[in-house]
């Protein structure tokens, strides 16, 4: 009775964008902190050591979110929308399969940050009464087709009712 | 007759009077730090009293002002079924609830407006976590306030002009139509005082009680204690024995004090069930009365400490959208009660009486042998950590005291794996029992009132064929989610199938 469409995947270029963004923000914030390090440093007379340390740690740290986790996350993401409820698979370390009934979602949000939209890429919320699930970074077009499938789906099933 | 009704209603009113020192008195606060610097200033001797009436003066004449202010452009009216309120002293605001959006309708009263014999109104509306989504008039009287309930709660299930007639006559002989609907429906269940005393002595909530009143002494009283009782008492000279009494003595004392106040607040607690309501009423200086819609209603949860365990008594709460808990923790929050107190074996009666939709159980399915490494190595893990930074960077007395937190933290997680356990039953009711901070819990959930749910598992947890559940309801803070750790993975399988069924309620 239920035909079983595949998950779908965040396509490729979508994750390469989303890598990106996701690298330029975490790029600043550790630029940010270490500046902020090495003026207290030299200020305060503490050791430089403290320093060097932050920085190779942040570095590190930089290079496996961006090479490693973000590339991966993306990879993980599936999606699937059926007859009855929506299925969203995500996680690199912790998976998590999340399960919500077509009948309980209330809203379908799309929204944009500056940085996502200079992208052209686009976050899908999916609300329930009991908080709201997210799809990230999704091309214009994909969100778009998702978005209006969620909502014939849902309508229809407000109908059998 | 609607006509009249409505022109009748559109003059706008404003609370009586007496809520000018309500407002005055919320506004107190922003007194405080003058408060301060006076009596600092007072201490040093440096204030005289000329400034000090001034001061006084000014204060109190600024405060009630702004109160009177606020009340003069507080005001409300009812039109078209819809409750609108008007306020702001320096930015205008307007508010309205239309009698559909309502989700509740409660009426609180405490010393001092029952002195005054006015009370407070609330309107909610299912706008979660936005304060600005109800509306609350201070002080109205109890006859306004009735009258105001019942115009708002007729339209709340009106079906057409032929209902809202019959209820305006209704609503004339009211007192009539109260008494006979009580003595037809209502059945009733009040806290006995034993059960009081037993609630106030044994919950958890009096340790809660005790810790900020210990470091609100301690943070605030510090400088003053050492300089004025602590030298009375001339503390330096006296013997350790005498001082680890006092100290036992203050516990005792706030103990005491603790379970007062518990008991002020959950006094001659009362649970009544209506047609589609619980009506609860609670507490002592302020009289509160709550309507849970049955509708509304998520989840039981029954929670047993280890000192009600003592006693055989445990707490039932409810998780509704208007009521009691939410959030992601398994942490009570103060008003979820659905009662306090009540013996273990009268559980299953209460339940049928006052929550007929949800069936206690004991007998449960147990997580796997398996899994008692999930439950305790991490908690292991976590307690090696605190101790070592403790040992390392701790004040010299604590070091290596910190070490008894080791064998505290793998008991609790391997009470936790003991008592974890789930059951389904009739098809239509999930139950699911935690055992954590020294409590039991167990939650009765609806399968229809299950939001969402997620499977979620480590890879450690995949080479063992296990997994952790989490399904959500609605509760009154947007969200409440409950746990199932480390269970076999066909376990977790068979749920989601079993929730993805529709069940014939749905």
């Amino acid at each position: 009775m239920e035909q079983q469409q595949p998950m779908k995947k965040i396509d490729k270029k979508s994750v390469r964008k989303a890598a990106l963004t996701a690298s330029w923000f975490s790029f600043f914030i550790t630029m940010i902190v270490c500046a902020a390090l090495l003026v207290v440093s030299i200020r305060f007379d503490w050791p430089l050591w403290i320093f060097y340390m932050v920085t190779i740690a942040s570095v590190l740290g930089f290079t496996f979110e961006i090479f490693i986790y973000t590339p991966q996350h993306y990879r993980n993401w599936r999606y699937g929308i059926f007859e009855d409820r929506m299925e969203l698979v995500s996680g690199v370390f912790l998976r998590k399969v999340t399960t919500i009934p077509i009948h309980r979602i209330q809203h379908v949000d799309q929204k944009q940050g500056p940085i996502s939209r200079r992208f052209g890429l686009t976050t899908i919320t999916v609300a329930t009464a009991a908080g709201s699930h997210e799809i990230p970074d999704l091309e214009e077009e994909t969100a778009k087709e998702l978005l209006e499938e969620i909502i014939t789906i849902a309508r229809l099933t407000n109908e059998d009712i | 007759m609607k006509t009249f009704n409505d022109i009748d209603l559109v003059q706008k009113q404003r609370l009586q009077p007496i809520a000018i020192l309500f407002f005055s008195i919320s506004y107190i606060r922003f007194l405080v730090p003058i408060a301060i610097y006076t009596v600092v200033n007072i201490l040093d001797g440096s204030l005289n009293g000329l400034w000090l009436s001034l001061i006084v003066t000014i204060s109190l004449v600024s405060i009630i002002g702004i109160g009177f202010l606020k009340w003069f452009r507080y005001q409300y009216y009812m039109m078209n079924h819809t409750i609108y309120v008007e306020q702001g002293v320096f930015v205008r605001k307007q508010s309205f609830i239309s009698n559909d959006r309502i989700h509740s309708i409660d009426t609180s009263t405490n010393v001092l407006q029952k002195w005054c014999n006015v009370t407070q109104l609330q309107v909610e509306t299912a706008g979660v976590g936005d304060k600005n989504a109800n509306i609350v008039l201070h002080a109205i009287t109890v006859e306004e306030a009735e009258r105001i309930q019942q115009l708002l709660h007729k339209n709340m299930q009106n079906n057409g002009s032929h209902t809202v007639v019959d209820n305006e006559m209704k609503e004339e002989m009211n007192p009539i139509t109260v008494s006979t609907n009580e003595k037809k429906n209502v059945s009733e269940r009040s806290m006995t005082w034993s059960e009081s005393l037993l609630h106030a002595a044994t919950s958890s909530k009096v340790f809660i009680v005790i810790i900020v009143v210990v470091s609100f002494l301690y943070r605030v009283m510090d400088d003053f204690l050492s300089h004025t009782v602590f030298k009375w008492l001339n503390i330096e000279h006296l013997s350790t024995s005498v001082v680890v009494v006092l100290f036992i003595g203050l516990f005792v004392v706030l103990w005491m004090l603790a379970s007062l106040f518990l008991l002020a607040l959950e006094y001659k607690f009362t649970i009544k069930i209506t047609d589609d309501a619980l009506k609860v009423e609670k507490g002592l200086l302020e009289r509160k009365k709550i309507t849970i819609p049955l509708k509304s209603i998520q989840a039981i949860r029954i929670s047993e400490s280890v000192l009600q365990k003592i006693f055989g008594l445990v707490s039932i709460h409810v998780i509704s959208t208007t009521y009691g808990e939410g959030g992601d923790s398994n942490e009570s929050v103060a008003s979820s009660y659905l009662f306090p107190a009540l013996k273990k074996k009268e559980v299953l009666s209460f339940l049928k009486q006052f929550a007929p939709e949800y069936h206690d159980t004991n007998e449960w399915n147990r997580v796997e042998g398996k899994a008692l490494r999930f439950f305790v190595v991490p908690y292991l893990i976590m307690s090696l950590v605190i101790c070592m930074g403790i040992i390392l960077f701790g004040p010299h007395i604590w070091k290596w005291f910190s070490v008894v937190i080791i064998p505290l933290f793998v008991l609790s997680s391997w009470l936790d794996y003991k008592h974890t356990g789930w059951k389904i039953e009739n098809d239509q009711q999930l139950s699911l029992q935690r055992y954590n901070l020294l409590t039991k819990n167990k939650v009765l959930i609806c399968k229809h009132k299950v939001q969402w749910n997620s499977m979620l598992q480590t890879p450690m947890q995949a080479k063992k064929q296990l997994a952790s559940f989490r399904i959500a309801v609605t509760s009154n803070k947007k969200k409440k989610a409950f746990l199932l750790k480390h269970v076999d993975e066909n376990v977790v399988q068979e749920m989601r199938g079993w929730l993805s069924k529709k069940g014939e309620n749905n």
